[in-house]
This record gives C-alpha cells, sequence and structure tokens, in this order.
C-alpha cells in the first residue's frame, strides 16, 4: 500500500509542477503590445542587434534591455559589453546596438520590451534566430 | 411397528453416512489470508474494496499525467504554414517568419514606399546600412498614426498580437498576407510581394489602412 500511496503522490507533485511551467510559459500578456522584433546580425565579428516594439495607441511608454547572448553548452551565457537599455515616451521603441570583436560561437539577441499604458505595464521578451559567428 | 422400522433405517443410514465420509487433515489458511482476514475483522471493511480504491487511485493519477503533458504539449505552441509564412502560435501571441525566402535579396537592395493620406508627416524613418533587417517609417496625424516596416525576407521574425485577435488571410496587391484586427479602428496587416515582406500597422480603419499598404511602390 505504501508503494501505491508514494506513486500517487508522486503523480500529484509532478502534475503541480506541469502545471507551474504552464503557469510559467503563458506569464507574458500582450494587452497593449502590437508587434515584437529583435533580430541579430553578425558579419566580420561584428554584432548588429536590432530590437523594435510597437503598441497600439493608448500606449505611452516603451523601455527595452537588448541582452547579445552567447551559447555556453546547453546554457545562454550574457556577452560582457553586450547589454543595452532604452526608452521611448512614444508607441514605437528602435534600438540599434553593436558589438565588434566577437569571438567564434552561437549568439543571439533577447530582448525584454516593458510596455506602459499609463500606470500599467506588461513585458514581453522576444529571441532572434541563432547566429553562428 | 412402521415406526420402529423407520427409526431403525434412519439410524442405520445416518451412520453408514457418517461412516463414509473420507477423513480429511484440519484446513490450514494460508498466511496471507490469515492476514487478509485479520485486517477484516479490524477494519470491518471488506480489503477487496479498498484494494480496488488504491488501484484506482493510481490509476486516475496515471491518467492525470498523461492528460497534463498532452495540454502541456498543446498549450506551448502549434506550428502551422500560413501561405508564404511559417506560423507558431501561443497563447498570447503568434510568431510569424517567412516561409521560403530562398529567392528573396539578402539585405534591402529597394526601399518601398507607401503613399500616406493628406495630414500625415512622416515623424522617423530608420538609417539604412548593410546589415539592416528591416526598415520602418513612422506616420502622423493628431491621434491618427501609420507604421509601415520592409523586412529581409530571410529577417522577418516577428511577435504578433494574436491575444483575443484572429489572425485573417488577405491579399496586398495580389500578394498572400495576414491581417489583424486589434480593436478601436487599428489593424495590423503583412504581405509578402515575393522580394520582401512589408507590414503597416495604423488606427484610420480597416478599409483605409487597405487603401494605404496597396500604394505600396518602390522609391524612386
Amino acid at each position: 500500500m505504501r508503494k501505491y500511496l508514494s506513486a500517487f503522490f508522486l503523480a500529484l507533485i509532478m502534475i503541480t509542477m506541469m502545471c507551474s511551467i504552464t503557469a510559467y510559459a503563458v506569464d507574458a500578456k500582450y494587452s497593449y503590445t502590437t508587434s515584437a522584433t529583435s533580430t541579430l546580425t553578425i558579419t566580420s565579428g561584428t554584432a548588429y542587434c536590432k530590437s523594435t516594439a510597437k503598441g497600439n495607441s493608448t500606449v505611452t511608454e516603451i523601455d527595452a534591455v537588448q541582452y547579445l547572448e552567447k551559447k555556453s553548452g546547453s546554457n545562454w551565457v550574457a556577452v560582457s559589453g553586450g547589454t543595452w537599455s532604452g526608452s521611448a515616451n512614444t508607441r514605437v521603441l528602435n534600438m540599434s546596438n553593436s558589438k565588434s570583436n566577437l569571438s567564434g560561437g552561437t549568439y543571439r539577441l533577447r530582448t525584454v520590451f516593458t510596455v506602459y499604458n499609463g500606470s500599467n505595464s506588461e513585458t514581453v521578451e522576444k529571441i532572434s534566430s541563432e547566429v553562428m559567428a | 411397528m412402521q415406526d420402529n422400522i423407520k427409526f431403525a433405517f434412519e439410524n442405520t443410514v445416518q451412520i453408514r453416512i457418517i461412516k463414509n465420509i473420507p477423513k480429511t487433515p484440519d484446513h490450514v489458511f494460508s498466511k496471507i489470508f490469515t492476514r487478509k482476514m485479520e485486517y477484516l475483522l479490524k477494519k470491518g471493511k471488506p480489503i477487496s474494496n479498498k484494494k480496488i480504491h488504491i488501484k484506482k487511485a493510481v490509476v486516475c493519477a496515471a491518467a492525470a499525467i498523461a492528460a497534463a503533458l498532452l495540454m502541456a504539449s498543446t498549450v506551448g505552441a502549434v506550428r502551422d504554414f500560413f501561405k508564404n509564412f511559417f506560423m507558431e502560435l501561443f497563447k498570447t501571441h503568434t510568431t510569424v517568419q517567412s516561409a521560403d525566402y530562398s529567392e528573396a535579396p539578402l539585405s534591402i537592395e529597394n526601399i518601398y514606399t507607401i503613399k500616406v493620406p493628406d495630414g500625415f508627416e512622416k515623424i522617423y524613418e530608420d538609417e539604412l546600412y548593410d546589415w539592416s533587417p528591416y526598415i520602418g517609417f513612422e506616420y502622423c496625424n493628431d491621434d491618427k498614426y501609420l507604421s509601415f516596416t520592409q523586412y529581409v525576407k530571410s529577417k522577418y521574425d516577428v511577435n504578433v498580437n494574436t491575444e483575443n485577435h484572429t489572425l485573417k488571410y488577405i491579399q496586398i496587391c495580389g500578394s498572400d498576407g495576414y491581417i489583424i484586427d486589434l480593436g478601436n479602428d487599428e489593424y495590423y496587416i503583412s504581405w509578402d510581394n515575393g522580394e520582401y515582406i512589408f507590414d503597416l500597422t495604423g488606427n484610420v480603419g480597416k478599409n483605409q489602412l487597405i487603401i494605404i499598404a496597396e500604394s505600396v511602390q518602390k522609391a524612386e
């Protein structure tokens, strides 16, 4: 009987964990955000990072942080000097930055936008395709 | 006399029947059965029913895990091709990419423009570089706005708002595209003319926005 009870509680724990993961995955909202892009281009050892977020007509401000990340094993590590932040008091935010002297490897650009509608806000993350340097 | 004979016969037969019963050793119950019986007497509930309940619980738990796994895979994303676009549908948004860019330019070689209605002024224009994945223009007329972007097809990778909004097929100048009704007369249109992908957002109403989208042409 102990075996059965253990299996039952193990199943309960697994279901709870899965529900938590699912809830985290759908946490981002698109209440005011119309579109978001995060594009990485690497040419001759230089990374060109371009991100844009557009909000609907009720948006008052957009903030963003660009993270240039390099793949290390199965993890992504922020590149030193490859983090930039920007802000715009309009419904569109465009950000362009570059990082030269990249070492070989696989890179991506992760951009986290915070879109404001007055005192309300939502966070949207956009990750670029992976690019080899 | 008759009664005496009957009595004598009955006794004789009874004795013979009892004598004919084969002698068997006393039955000894197995340890498991004895334990179950003791448990049954203690709890006052049938053991067999209890066992079925636990089994049912385990089966239910297994079914719940399978259902949760199925739900998790469903909620994650639905990948699909939509005309010239490759789409990943999430609960709040859709990620759209070009499904075929093999013959498209790898950079912006020709700039396209739209014909904006009277009263609109250009308030922003992206600088164009060799590496530019897209070039954007912003127009404004009081509280009305228009956002126009021209993308290199291989770099078109956009998250669009489909939270409570439906993405529908549309043709712009005979090219395949899609339109999203964002509410309050705001619409997002994107289309692929074979060379580049464009998107146009604005709060000027659906018909007006389609007219503006269809005015797209190469800049002189």
